[in-house]
């Protein structure tokens, strides 16, 4: 009788695990799917091209992923030193905006994308004469063209004007203008300013950590001597970390919209005034012009 | 004497310029250097005369060719007619010209020899330039006549 009753027992046990799995089995496949969609995001972020890169918000990274989620949050500081805030959209701060005129630089195609090791902070600057039929309207044109890509006019002056462009359409901004009259003087340049940014940002972060020193010896301070010449100090990193901080911001504007300097000259119609052909060697058979006649000129 | 001497210096001398010409019925001078002589008539018509010495080998053709350049490919003026003029002392240039959004004619006659070089240039309005052409053509041939020939 006891056998009978431990054999019920054992049992009884035995079907309620089984029926206790078969309860739990439903909820495994979500678990499944959250683990797979986790992984697909953590694959698409290590497959994605380099203009789709962008350092992976600490949304995503959660619960099993703290490794990846480290690395993302120390390459996320990294980037956030080095690459200006609001990028335009589909072009991250890391690359620079390639010129479409240029043939494509040798090294990894596009479907081998490579992540850069720093992001490179590039100013960029144009300066354009342009030559055109109507330089009014065509300045409107140009104006237009600069709105629509989210640039801003920064000073205008008859037919002279200095536009900011989003860097990242800087190029497409400049083959745009140049499309409107022909290019008699053309001058792009371009400044890495990555090492000076990157130092002052260690600058400053130093200087933070000695004014949180200075003001923990503050606290300690028991005269007033001491308690004046830390305040003293206090006052000139302070002003360091002012200046550094606006020169980090006015380096950050610079790198996020380039400048574009435009001038546009009147052209007769049919009067090409030819930037191809080589002047008049004679300077006097110059200035023969119906404008310096009338005028009464020379 | 003493008077007559410096009378006779200042006279040589004002002679010395090399565009002391006449103006053309119409047109009264308004300006004299020596080399430059500006004309112009009431209807705001402009006749300008240059000279300039001329240097070894500038034959009509190559004033020619380079004035031609000038105007019509730096310039943007459009040519309607070249002629030349008593054969290889000259050539003249008719142009059309825009000027204050209106299109002006321009006319440009380039006289040469071995030592000098002449270029008269008539700017005139549409409506005026037929009146003028005549009389810019006679101070053309005058200085043909007196300083190329």
């Amino acid at each position: 009788m006891k056998r009978a009753l431990w054999v019920l027992t054992l049992l009884w046990l035995a079907l309620g695990c089984a029926a206790r799995k078969s309860e739990m089995a439903p909820g495994a496949p979500a678990r499944e799917y959250e683990r797979n969609q986790y992984y697909g995001r953590m694959a698409a972020e290590s497959s994605a091209s380099s203009d789709d890169y962008r350092p992976a918000p600490t949304t995503v990274a959660t619960g099993g992923g703290s490794e990846k989620k480290m690395e993302f949050d120390e390459e996320r500081v990294e980037a956030e030193h080095m690459t200006p805030a609001d990028k335009a959209p589909g072009q991250h701060a890391q690359e620079p905006p390639r010129d479409p005129a240029q043939p494509d630089p040798p090294g990894p195609k596009p479907d081998t994308p490579v992540k850069p090791s720093i992001a490179r902070m590039i100013i960029y600057a144009a300066r354009l004469v342009i030559n055109v039929l109507e330089p009014e309207k065509s300045l409107e044109e140009a104006l237009a063209v600069m709105q629509k890509m989210g640039g801003f006019l920064a000073q205008r002056n008859n037919l002279y004007v200095e536009l900011r462009i989003p860097s990242a359409l800087f190029f497409d901004y400049v083959r745009e203008v140049e499309k409107l009259g022909i290019v008699v003087h053309r001058t792009i340049a371009s400044e890495d300013v990555t090492e000076q940014f990157a130092d002052l940002a260690l600058r400053l972060g130093n200087l933070q950590v000695m004014r949180t020193r200075l003001l923990a010896l503050l606290e300690l301070a028991r005269t007033v001597e001491d308690r004046l010449a830390i305040e003293r100090e206090l006052t000139r990193v302070n002003g360091e970390i002012d200046a550094i901080s606006g020169r980090m911001r006015m380096l950050r504007n610079l790198v996020d919209f380039a400048t574009v300097q435009l001038q546009f000259t009147p052209r007769h119609e049919g009067g090409p005034v030819t930037p191809q052909k080589l002047a008049t060697p004679v300077w006097w058979v110059k200035g023969f012009d119906v404008t310096q006649l009338f005028n009464g000129q020379r | 004497m003493k008077h007559l001497i410096i009378s006779l210096f200042l006279l040589g001398f004002a002679a010395c310029g090399h565009v002391n010409f006449d103006p053309p019925e119409g047109f009264i001078e308004l300006r004299k250097t020596d080399t430059v002589l500006r004309l112009v008539a009431s209807d705001a018509s402009a006749i300008r005369v240059t000279y300039r010495e001329n240097k070894k080998n500038g034959s009509t053709q190559f004033w020619a060719e380079l004035f031609r350049r000038e105007l019509t490919e730096f310039k943007g003026y459009t040519l309607v007619k070249e002629e030349p003029f008593h054969e290889k002392a000259g050539v003249v240039f008719d142009l059309t010209a825009p000027y204050n959004n209106d299109v002006f004619h321009y006319t440009v006659a380039v006289l040469t020899n071995e030592d000098d070089v002449y270029v008269v240039e008539l700017g005139s309005e549409k409506a005026a330039y037929e009146k003028h052409r005549k009389a810019f053509m006679d101070l053309v041939t005058k200085i043909y006549k007196d300083e190329i020939k």
